[in-house]
């Protein structure tokens, strides 16, 4: 554990320390892989308050981006600070923020219902895709496209122990993850990676 | 008539006399004896004076059942935070949290019997480490108001801890 916690702190560090120097043109503080993850075929129930439920694809829309979260409301810690880090991030981009759609994947179904979900999201962000499934199969398939991983266990106390991957994922109009970005690199990371890739996507690649 | 005029006269002056004295002199010495008596406190009797900065706990949404509290922790002698408390009109009960990574990349979190205060070292309570954990908040953190957690030191001492409640980080 402890020297786990060295290697974030020192990963961290150096992301902090990278998107200090980027500029625009700069680089993804984000993990991008040589392959990246195809997820534009993934697709679940999107289920909507006062409308009729819908099926969600893992695509942003053409030219713009669509921010992948998997986590819980009764987060306290990692998800309250990863969305209030992309909500810091989109204020900073100003009307290229319309171009950034968010989807958040609970993966505590049971005790997240779809209205608490909703709340939750809509206090970090005005555009946002509440994605939940009661069929483990299914979000099971979902966290394996994005290789994500989570588990929800009561101990022996009554109390419900959560743990789950807290990466922020990017995926552009053509359904691949573009972007993996770790816990912990902030609005200022989100930021600088957002507007690199927002340069990218407006109105490039059909 | 004249009489009274005499009496009320002195009786003036002395009382400007008074605030005069009292403005600048007593308040000065206040301040001083108290600086003066938290020294010799932390110094010769060895009592955990810790220094707590920057205490915050993120805005809950609405639905939030949960918060969390951050800070910074410097105790002057070698100590522990074994337990915290909060006001049952803010939240059920308050819990010594870390967030850890897992084996598999995964992030989750756990209750944590101890957080090591070393003497004269900084120990931070940040997002994805150490916090304290609200849980069952009975109304949302609105940005602002200020939420009072008490930690227990090992010592014996507690520390309350007066948190701001804000959007971010600074």
């Amino acid at each position: 554990m402890g020297p786990r916690r060295v290697l974030v702190g020192v990963i961290v560090g150096l992301i902090a320390t990278l998107s200090a120097c980027g500029s625009d043109t700069g680089t993804l503080v984000g993990l991008v892989r040589d392959e990246p993850l195809e997820v534009g075929s993934v697709s679940m129930t999107e289920e909507r308050l006062g409308l009729d439920p819908q099926p969600f694809t893992f695509v942003a829309a053409p030219g713009e981006l669509l921010v992948v979260f998997f986590g819980y409301t009764y987060c306290p810690d990692i998800c309250p600070t990863s969305l209030s880090d992309l909500r810091a991030a989109l204020r900073r981009l100003g009307t290229d923020a319309a171009l950034i759609d968010v989807a958040f994947v609970t993966i505590d179904p049971e005790r997240d219902t779809i209205d608490r979900l909703d709340a939750f999201l809509a206090s970090y962000v005005d555009r946002y895709h509440a994605l939940r499934t009661v069929d483990a199969t299914e979000l099971s398939r979902v966290k394996d496209a994005f290789l994500a991983s989570s588990s929800v266990t009561t101990n022996e106390d009554g109390q419900v122990e959560v743990s789950h991957t807290a990466t922020t994922y990017v995926v552009d109009d053509t359904g691949r993850v573009v972007d993996e970005l770790p816990f912990g690199v902030g609005a200022d990371g989100m930021e600088n990676d957002l507007r690199i890739l927002l340069a990218t996507t407006k109105g490039g690649n059909t | 008539m004249s009489i009274k005029r005499l009496v009320i006269a002195p009786i003036a002056v002395l009382t400007l006399g008074l605030a005069a004295c009292g403005g600048s002199g007593d308040g000065a010495t206040d301040e001083m004896t108290d600086e003066t008596t938290l020294l010799e406190d932390g110094t010769e009797e060895a009592t955990a004076a810790v220094m707590v900065e920057d205490a915050w706990a993120r805005n809950s949404p609405m639905e939030a059942e949960n918060g969390a509290v951050y800070m910074i922790l410097t105790s002057e002698i070698d100590d522990a935070v074994i337990s915290a408390d909060v006001d049952i009109s803010v939240a059920a009960t308050a819990e010594v949290h870390e967030t850890l990574m897992n084996d598999d990349g995964s992030m989750g979190m756990q209750m944590v019997d101890r957080v090591e205060l070393p003497a004269g070292q900084a120990v931070a309570f940040e997002p994805g480490g150490y916090h304290i954990m609200l849980m069952g908040l009975i109304s949302p953190l609105e940005v602002g108001e200020i939420v009072t957690v008490t930690l227990t030191l090992e010592s014996g001492e507690l520390v309350v801890v007066d948190a701001e409640v804000r959007e971010d980080s600074m």
